[in-house]
C-alpha cells in the first residue's frame, strides 16, 4: 500500500471506526513498516533516521497486517484511551478477570458490531479485544493481565 | 543485600570527599524512596494520585515537580494504573537530568539518549515534549536492556520516540540534534543497597578507570554529533570522582563548557582535586558547576533515601 494511503486508512478506522476524534488522531502520522503501521507524531521528519541499519522502531505500532487488512494492537487502546468513543466494551470485574486470566469471556450481547472493540473496566482501556459470538477474545500484555487479576481478585 | 562491612570498604575511599559519612554510607545501604512520576501524556496526575492513595499508598508531592510524588511504600509498578502507563516508577533524583535538558527547549527536531535503557530518563523528556516537534532517539546497545526500553515506550503510549541499537561511542551522525542525554554505564556504587556481597566487592579492583575510558569516548561522540551550542547533560549513578569530574574535565578538554547544574535537592559541588592511592587528580575549576547529590543530606526533607546521582550540564562550543 501507498504511504498516502496508509495514512488515510489507518485515520478512517480511528475516526470512524473507534470514534477518535480527528483533532486527536491527526496529531500523528501513520506509517507502515515491518508487520505493522506505527503510529509518530505529525510534522517532524523522520526519514534522516529510516536509513539507520539498526533501528528498531520509530513511534508505537497500533496495527498490525493482518489477511484482513489492519488489526488494531493493544497500543492503539493505550494510545487514545478515552477518546476513544465507538466500538467500546465497558466490562465488569468478572469479564475482566476472566479476559486477564483465559483470554476469553462471554459477554452476550454488547450491542455493537462484530469485531474489534476497546475494551473498558473502571472508565479505561486495558486491551482490544475481538468481538463475535457472545464472546470478547484478548490477547493483553502479560503486565497488565496480572495486575488486573490482582486487582480484580 | 550488600552487608555494612563490604560496602564500607568500598566506600571508605570517600572518607574524606562526601561530608557527614556515616550518614551517606547508611543511605546507600537502604533502597531509595520510590517517586511516581505520572505520566501526563494521558492521565492528570491529581486523579492518579487519588487513586494510588485510595489503593493504600501514602504518597507526598515532589515540592518542585507538580506531576511527581514519592513514597516509601512498595508494590507501585504491580498496580494496575502502572500497567497501563499512567504513570512510572523511579527515584527522585532521577526526575532531574531531564529537567537540566529541557530547561530551554532546542531549535533541532532530534534528541538523543544515548544510553537509553530501561527508558526512565528517555520517557521523561518523551513526555516533556509530548505534542512538540520533536522526535527522541533512545538508543542503547544491550538487547535485554532494549526489551525493557520498548515495553515502557508502549505502556506509557509515547509515539515520539525511535529507537535504537548503536554502541554509542559509534552511534551514527543523523544532523539536526542540539540536546543529548548521556547517563552513562558506570560502576553504580549507588546501586549498593541491591548488590550482593559478591557483586560490591567487584568495586574493591577499582574498575572506574576501565568506565571512564568508555564514558569518556561516548562524551567525545556526543561531542561530534551535536550541533554547536548544544547541550549534553551528563550523569552517572556513582561518587568515584574519576567517572564523574575527570570526565567532565576531559569534556572541557573537548570544547565543552560547563554549564551551571540548578539542582532543586540539596547538593554538593563538583570537586577540582581528588587525591587517591597517592595520585592527586586535578580537573578544571568549572567542574565546581557540576552537582553530587547525595541521598544523606536530603534525608531530613524527604524521609528517606532520593538517589545518589552525579551530573553535569555541558554546552557544545562553536
Amino acid at each position: 500500500m501507498r504511504p498516502e494511503r496508509v495514512d488515510r486508512e489507518a485515520l478512517r478506522i480511528i475516526t470512524e471506526e473507534f470514534g477518535v476524534p480527528g483533532e486527536v488522531a491527526r496529531a500523528y502520522a501513520y506509517v507502515a513498516r515491518g508487520d505493522g503501521v506505527w503510529a509518530v507524531p505529525r510534522g517532524v521528519d523522520v526519514s534522516p533516521l529510516s536509513g539507520l541499519g539498526r533501528l528498531l522502531r520509530i513511534g508505537v505500532r497500533v496495527f498490525r497486517w493482518s489477511g484482513e487488512g489492519l488489526r488494531p494492537t493493544n497500543n492503539l487502546a493505550y494510545l487514545f484511551d478515552r477518546h476513544v468513543r465507538k466500538r467500546v466494551a465497558e466490562v465488569g470485574a468478572k469479564v475482566a478477570r476472566a479476559l486477564a486470566e483465559k483470554g476469553y469471556a462471554r459477554v452476550g450481547d454488547l450491542g455493537v458490531e462484530e469485531g474489534f472493540v476497546v475494551v473498558r473496566f473502571r472508565g479505561r482501556a486495558i486491551c482490544v479485544a475481538r468481538y463475535g459470538r457472545g464472546f470478547l477474545r484478548a490477547d493483553m500484555p502479560a503486565a497488565v493481565a496480572r495486575a488486573l487479576a490482582s486487582s480484580t481478585a | 543485600m550488600v552487608s555494612r562491612e563490604v560496602a564500607e570498604a568500598v566506600l571508605a575511599r570517600y572518607r574524606d570527599l562526601v561530608p557527614e559519612f556515616e550518614g551517606f554510607v547508611e543511605s546507600l545501604l537502604s533502597r531509595p524512596l520510590r517517586c511516581v512520576r505520572v505520566n501526563t501524556v494521558k492521565a492528570d496526575p491529581g486523579e492518579v494520585a487519588e487513586e494510588l492513595v485510595s489503593s493504600g499508598f501514602e504518597l507526598r508531592r515532589v515540592p518542585w515537580l507538580g506531576y511527581a510524588f514519592y513514597t516509601s511504600a512498595e508494590g507501585l509498578g504491580k498496580h494496575l494504573l502502572h500497567a497501563l502507563g499512567y504513570y512510572y516508577v523511579e527515584d527522585v533524583a532521577s526526575l532531574i537530568p531531564p529537567l537540566l535538558l529541557l530547561e530551554e527547549l532546542g531549535r533541532q527536531p532530534y534528541v538523543i539518549d544515548m544510553a537509553a535503557a530501561p527508558g526512565g530518563k528517555c520517557t521523561h523528556i518523551a513526555q516533556i515534549l509530548h505534542g512538540k516537534p520533536y522526535l527522541v532517539v533512545a538508543n542503547d546497545v544491550d538487547r535485554r536492556r532494549l526489551d525493557a526500553l520498548e515495553s515502557n515506550i508502549d505502556r506509557l503510549g509515547l509515539c515520539n520516540v525511535a529507537v535504537t541499537a548503536y554502541d554509542a561511542r559509534r552511534f551514527p551522525r543523523i544532523g539536526g540534534c542540539d540536546r543529548i542525554m548521556l547517563d552513562a554505564p558506570c560502576s553504580s556504587e549507588a546501586l549498593l543497597y541491591e548488590m550482593s556481597d559478591e557483586d560490591a566487592r567487584v568495586l574493591l579492583r577499582r574498575p572506574y578507570s576501565r568506565y571512564r575510558r568508555v564514558q569518556e569516548a561516548m562524551v567525545r561522540r556526543a561531542y561530534e554529533l551535536l550541533e554547536p551550542g548544544g547541550l549534553l547533560v551528563y550523569c552517572v549513578c556513582t561518587v568515584a570522582p574519576e567517572e564523574a569530574e575527570a570526565v567532565v574535565d576531559y569534556a572541557v578538554r573537548l570544547g565543552f563548557k560547563v554549564r551551571d547544574a540548578k539542582v532543586p535537592l540539596r547538593h554538593e559541588r563538583g570537586i577540582e582535586e581528588w587525591r587517591v592511592d597517592g595520585e592527586t587528580l586535578r580537573f578544571d575549576p568549572s567542574v565546581r558547576r557540576t552537582a553530587r547529590i547525595y541521598p544523606h543530606l536530603n534525608l531530613e526533607e524527604y524521609g528517606g533515601s532520593v538517589g545518589c546521582l552525579y551530573v553535569a550540564v555541558l554546552e557544545r562550543g562553536g
